[in-house]
C-alpha cells in the first residue's frame, strides 16, 4: 500500500516536471531556427582569428578552454576516484587471473571475437590516433581519439587475452598518462598566464588554415587531452576487469 | 603578475598540484605529498584573499584565453572575482589547508589519491564560484561534485559509506542535470551562456514559461546541492560517513557555495527579467528557507551519531542562509555572507573535536561515548562554546549574522524573521550542547546502547601518539577564534559593502561586458552590535544552554521528547521514517520538490 | 506537421528526463538504477544538440566544405562533448560503488539497501 503511494505520488510529480518543462519548451525556438548568435560568431573567431578548420575544437581548446579544463579534470578525477574505490581491503587479495569470476566458470570467449577482436585492435589505435592529431583539421579532437584508442586495448582483453592487456598498459604506464595529460593540460593553460597574463591563452603561431601545424596550443592540448583520455578510460576498464578477475576475500 | 591574473591561479594551482601528485601514488614520500597539498590550498587562499581586497570598488574581471567581447558581444568565459565569491573561495581555501593537515593518516592506505581529490575539489569549488558562464558553472558543479562522491565513499570497509556516496551521487547528478536543462534553455532563449548578457537580453523580453520553469530547474539544481528540504537526504547520509576532515568541507562550504551561485544566477540572470514578481519570489524562498531550518533542527535533535547530528545542524543553517539571501536585499545577503562565515569556522571546530573522540576512543556515537571524554575538559569546554556560537552569542559570526538577517527582514516587511532564525539556530545549539554536556561531563543516566546502530571506530586509521591531540585541540581552539573573530564590525562592513556590489546587477554587467559602471552600488549599513542584538544573542545563547542541560538531564535515548514513546502516529516518527536511506525514495523527493518548485514558479513568478 | 517536427527533439529529451527518472524511481537493481540515470543525463544531450541545429547547417568543420558554409551550432557541440565525458566520470564512479556494495551486501536492490536512517 505504501508502495502505491508513493508511486502515485511520484507520477504526480513526474507529471507536474515534465508537463511543465514540455510546455516550457514550446516556447523555444524551432529546432530548424538560426541558431544562437554566441554559437555562429565562434565558427568566423575560429577559421579567421585562429585558423582552425574544426571549429568545435577551437572552442573546446581556446575559445571555450575552462569548461574544457573541468572536463579533463573530470575524467581525471572519475578515473583516480575509480581507483581508490576498487582499492584492495584487507581482508581481500590479489590473485592471478583465472576464467572464474567469484562462483562462476567464465565462458570462453568464442573463435570469432578472438579473431574479429585480435585484428581489430591495431586499426582502431592507429585511427585513434589519427583522430586525436588530426582534431584540429577534421572531425575529431583529443577525448574522441582518446577513447578509441583506450578501446584497442580494451578490445585486446575482448579477444580473451587480459593477461596480455595488463602488461601492454601496466599500471605505471597508465598512471604516467593520466598526471601527464591532465597535469600537462593545466600547464599549458599556466604558460599562457604567464606569457600573456590570460589562461590558456593561445601563443603558438597559429600557422595557415588545414595544415598540420595550425591553430597554435589547439592541436598541443588536443594530444594531450587524448593522452589523458586514453589513459583514464583504460584505467577505468583494467581497475573493473581486475576486481572482477583477479580480486578475491571474504569481505561480508 | 597584476591580481588581474590571481583569478584563474585560484583553480589552476590545485588542480595542477592534484593531477603532479597523483604520479606515483606510492613513490612520493608522505611528507612531501602533504606540504605540497597544503601549500596548494594555502596558496589558492592566499591569492583569493588578494583578489577580495582588490575587488572592492568594482568585481575583478579574467578572459579566459584572453577572449574579451568583441563587436559588444561577449566570446569567451570570463571569471568573475568580487569579494563575495573571493571570500568564499579563501574561506573553502583555508579551511582546505587546515583539514589537510589532518589527513596524513589516510596516506596509508591510499597513497597520494586522497590528496588529489581533495585538491580536485578544492579547484572545481573555486571555479564553479567564479565562472559567470551557465555552461561552465554546470562543468565545474559537476567537476566538485565527482571529487566529493569519491570521498564520501572513502570508507569501503564499511556498508554504510557506500550507500552514503551513491545516494550523494545520484541525487547531485540529477540536481545537475536539471541545472543544465534550465541553462541550455536560457541560452536557447538569449542566445548566449554568459551570465551578465544573457540577464541583458532576457531583460527586454519579459517573461514566460520557457524563463520561468528553466529557473524554477536551476534553482532545483542549486537547492538539491545546497541541501535544501526535500533534496537534503543525502547530505545528512553523505556527511555522517566521509572522513571527518572532508565533512568540513561538506558542512562548511559545499551546502553553501549552492545559495551563492543561485543568488549569482539570479542577480545575473533572472532579477532583472523577474523583478515584478519579487514578492513571491520572496515568499518561496522565505519558505524554503525557515521550514528547511525547521525541519532539520528537529532532526538534529534527534540524533545521538554525532556525525548526522551535526550535518543537520548546518542544513538547518544553510536555510537560515537561504532565508536571508530570501529577502532578495543587499542588506539579507550580507546577513547571509558573515553568517557563513561564521557557521564555516565554528563548524569546523566543532568537526575536529568530533575527529579527536574518533580517535581516541572509537566512537561517535552519543550514547556510546557517555561521560567517556571526561578527561578532556578544554575540548568539552570548546565544544559547548561551540553548540552556543551555533545558537547565535556574540561574539561570534553566527551572531552579527542574523542581527544583518533580522534587520534586513524588519526592513523587508517579514519582522518576525529574527525570531524565527533565534528559534532554528537555539535549538541546533541546544543539541550540540546536549551532545557536549553528556559526553565530557557524563551528565544525564548513560544511555542504553542502541544495537542497530554500526561501530563507527575509522579502523584503518593507525592510532598516533598522544601529541596529535593536542594540535587537533589547538587547531580547534584557533578555529573557534576565528570564529568569532568573523563578529567583529569590521567584517560586518565589508560584507555589506561586498553584498552591495554583487546585487547591483549593472555593476556586474558593467564589469563584464564593457561600459561605465553607473554610480557606485548603494550600500545598507546596519549596526549589528546595538544592545538589542546583543540582548538577543545572549538570550539564544541561553535558551541553547538552558535547553541542552534539561535534555541532558534526562535519561533514556538521546532526544528526550520521548521519541521513543511516541505513538506510531507521531509527526516525530514520520519524521524519521522519511529519511529512510533509500535512495529510491530520495529519487521521489526530488521528484516532489521539483514538482513544487515549477509549479509555484508557473502559478507565481509568471 | 512542421510544429511538431520543429519542437520534436526538445520533446523527445523531456520524455527521456522523464523517463530515466521513472525508472531510477521505480527500479529494483542498482545497475538499472544507475543505467537510467545516464537516460536522464542523455536527455541533455539532445536538447543541447537541438538547440544548436539550423536549418540546412552543415557540421562546423571546413576541411572539405567552403569557408563561409553556414554550419551548425559548435559551443553546443562542444558542451556535448563535456558532458558525455563528464557523464562517463560519473558514470564510472558509480559502477565501481555498485561493485563494492554488491560485494559488502551480497544484494543491489537498492529497496533493501539504507544509508543511515533516522
Amino acid at each position: 500500500m505504501a508502495e502505491r503511494v508513493r508511486i502515485a505520488t511520484f507520477l504526480v510529480a513526474l507529471g507536474v516536471v515534465g508537463g511543465g518543462l514540455g510546455w516550457a519548451m514550446l516556447d523555444l525556438p524551432p529546432v530548424d531556427a538560426t541558431a544562437a548568435d554566441y554559437g555562429l560568431r565562434m565558427i568566423d573567431i575560429a577559421v579567421e582569428q585562429r585558423q582552425t578548420a574544426n571549429a568545435v575544437a577551437a572552442v573546446l581548446f581556446d575559445l571555450r578552454l575552462m569548461d574544457t579544463l573541468g572536463e579533463v579534470f573530470a575524467l581525471f578525477a572519475g578515473a583516480v576516484s575509480v581507483q581508490m574505490l576498487l582499492r584492495e581491503m584487507e581482508q581481500e587479495h590479489t590473485t592471478t587471473p583465472d576464467d572464474r569470476v567469484g562462483d562462476r566458470p567464465v565462458a570462453a570467449t568464442s573463435d570469432a571475437m578472438r579473431i574479429a577482436a585480435a585484428r581489430l585492435v591495431a586499426p582502431a589505435a592507429l585511427i585513434g590516433i589519427a583522430i586525436i592529431v588530426r582534431g584540429h583539421l577534421s572531425v575529431g579532437g583529443g577525448f574522441q581519439g582518446g577513447v578509441l584508442v583506450a578501446a584497442a586495448a580494451v578490445l585486446v582483453y575482448v579477444a580473451g587475452r587480459y593477461r596480455q592487456m595488463t602488461r601492454l598498459l601496466p599500471h605505471q604506464v597508465l598512471d604516467a598518462g593520466e598526471t601527464v595529460g591532465a597535469a600537462g593540460f593545466a600547464g599549458v593553460a599556466l604558460v599562457g598566464v604567464v606569457v600573456t597574463g590570460a589562461l590558456g591563452a593561445n601563443y603558438l603561431p597559429t600557422g595557415a588554415l588545414g595544415s598540420l601545424l595550425s591553430a597554435g596550443t589547439i592541436p598541443v592540448l588536443s594530444v594531450l587531452v587524448g593522452l589523458e583520455a586514453t589513459a583514464a578510460v583504460a584505467l577505468i576498464v583494467a581497475e573493473y576487469a581486475r576486481q572482477a578477475l583477479q580480486v578475491e576475500g571474504d569481505v561480508e | 603578475m597584476t591580481t588581474h591574473a590571481f583569478a584563474p591561479l585560484t583553480f589552476a594551482v590545485p588542480l595542477i598540484v592534484a593531477a603532479l601528485l597523483r604520479a606515483a601514488p606510492t613513490a612520493i614520500p608522505r611528507r612531501v605529498a602533504d606540504v605540497a597539498a597544503v601549500v596548494a590550498a594555502a596558496v589558492s587562499a592566499l591569492l583569493a584573499t588578494a583578489l577580495a581586497w582588490a575587488s572592492t570598488e568594482a568585481p575583478i574581471v579574467h578572459w579566459v584565453g584572453g577572449w574579451r567581447p568583441q563587436g559588444g558581444s561577449v566570446v569567451g568565459i570570463p571569471l568573475v572575482a568580487d569579494p563575495l565569491a573571493s571570500g568564499l573561495i579563501a574561506l573553502a581555501g583555508v579551511l582546505t589547508a587546515a583539514v589537510l593537515i589532518f589527513s596524513w593518516r589516510y596516506y596509508r592506505t591510499v597513497g597520494t589519491l586522497y590528496h588529489t581529490l581533495t585538491l580536485v575539489f578544492l579547484g572545481g569549488f573555486a571555479g564553479f564560484v567564479m565562472a559567470a558562464d551557465l555552461f561552465t558553472m554546470f562543468v565545474f558543479l559537476e567537476l566538485m561534485s565527482i571529487a566529493a562522491y569519491a570521498l564520501t565513499g572513502f570508507k569501503i570497509e564499511a556498508d554504510v559509506p557506500l550507500t552514503g556516496a551513491l545516494n550523494f551521487a545520484v541525487t547531485n547528478t540529477i540536481g545537475a542535470v536539471l541545472f543544465l536543462v534550465g541553462g541550455t534553455m536560457i541560452y536557447a532563449r538569449a542566445g548566449t551562456p554568459n551570465i551578465a548578457e544573457a540577464g541583458q537580453r532576457l531583460a527586454g523580453a519579459g517573461t514566460d514559461e520557457l524563463v520561468v520553469v528553466a529557473f524554477a530547474l536551476i534553482m532545483t539544481g542549486l537547492f538539491v546541492k545546497a541541501a535544501l528540504l526535500p533534496f537534503h537526504f543525502w547530505h545528512a547520509d553523505s556527511h555522517a560517513v566521509a572522513p571527518t576532515p572532508i565533512c568540513v568541507l561538506f558542512g562548511c562550504v559545499l551546502i553553501e557555495v549552492g545559495i551563492f551561485a543561485a543568488a549569482r544566477v539570479h542577480v545575473g540572470v533572472f532579477a532583472e527579467v523577474l523583478g515584478a514578481d519579487t514578492g513571491a519570489l520572496q515568499a518561496v524562498l522565505l519558505t524554503v528557507g525557515l521550514v528547511t531550518g525547521a525541519v532539520t533542527a528537529v532532526m538534529c535533535v534527534l540524533q545521538s551519531h554525532l556525525k548526522r547530528l551535526l550535518a543537520f545542524s548546518s542544513i538547518a543553517h544553510v536555510g537560515i542562509v537561504t532565508a536571508g539571501w530570501g529577502l532578495l536585499t543587499s542588506a539579507g545577503l550580507a546577513g547571509a555572507a558573515v553568517y557563513v562565515a561564521g557557521h564555516g569556522f565554528v563548524k569546523a571546530a566543532l568537526f575536529l573535536l568530533v575527529g579527536i573522540l574518533l580517535h581516541h576512543l572509537d566512537s561517535v556515537d552519543e550514547a556510546q561515548l557517555h561521560g567517556r571524554a571526561r578527561g578532556s575538559p578544554a575540548a568539552g569546554g570548546l565544544f559547548v562554546a561551540g553548540g552556543l556560537a551555533l545558537a547565535g552569542m556574540p561574539p561570534f559570526g553566527m551572531f552579527t549574522g542574523k542581527a544583518l538577517i533580522d534587520s534586513a527582514g524588519k526592513d523587508a516587511g517579514v519582522a518576525w524573521l529574527g525570531t524565527a532564525v533565534l528559534a532554528i539556530a537555539a535549538v541546533t545549539g541546544a543539541a550540540v550542547v546536549r551532545a557536549g554536556l553528556r559526553i565530557y561531563a557524563g551528565v544525564g543516566a548513560p544511555a542504553p546502547r542502541d544495537p542497530d546502530r554500526p561501530d563507527e571506530s575509522e579502523d584503518y586509521v593507525d592510532h598516533a601518539p598522544a601529541r596529535t591531540p593536542r594540535t587537533m585541540i589547538v587547531t580547534a581552539a584557533v578555529l573557534m577564534i576565528a570564529g568569532a573573530a568573523t563578529g567583529a564590525p569590521q567584517l560586518v562592513t565589508a560584507a555589506e559593502h561586498a553584498a552591495g556590489l554583487f546585487v547591483d546587477a549593472d555593476v556586474q554587467a558593467a564589469a563584464v561586458l564593457g561600459g561605465d559602471q553607473a554610480g557606485t552600488p548603494s550600500v545598507d549599513r546596519t549596526s549589528a552590535w546595538s544592545a538589542d542584538s546583543v540582548i538577543e544573542g545572549m538570550l539564544a545563547a541561553a535558551v541553547a544552554l538552558g535547553l541542552g542541560i534539561v535534555t541532558a538531564r534526562r535519561a533514556g535515548a538521546p532526544g528526550a521528547w520521548g521519541t521513543e514513546s511516541a505513538s506510531p502516529y507521531s509527526p516525530v516518527r514520520w519524521l524519521r521514517l522519511m529519511h529512510s536511506g533509500r535512495i529510491t525514495d530520495y529519487v521521489v523527493w526530488l521528484c516532489i520538490g521539483c514538482a513544487v518548485l515549477v509549479s509555484t514558479s508557473l502559478l507565481a513568478l509568471r | 506537421m512542421t510544429a511538431v517536427a520543429g519542437a520534436l527533439p526538445y520533446v523527445v529529451a523531456a520524455f527521456l528526463l522523464c523517463a530515466g527518472w521513472y525508472g531510477m524511481a521505480t527500479s529494483r537493481n542498482l545497475l538499472h538504477l544507475v543505467t537510467c540515470l545516464s537516460v536522464l543525463h542523455s536527455s541533455t544531450y539532445l536538447l543541447l544538440l537541438g538547440v544548436g541545429y539550423r536549418a540546412e547547417g552543415t557540421a562546423p568543420i571546413y576541411d572539405d566544405v567552403p569557408v563561409g558554409t553556414p554550419g551548425v551550432d559548435p559551443v553546443v557541440q562542444a558542451l556535448a562533448v563535456t558532458d558525455i565525458v563528464v557523464g562517463a566520470a560519473v558514470l564510472a564512479l558509480l559502477l565501481a560503488l555498485v561493485m563494492q556494495v554488491h560485494k559488502r551486501h551480497g544484494t543491489i536492490d537498492p529497496q533493501a539497501l539504507r544509508g543511515m536512517d533516522g
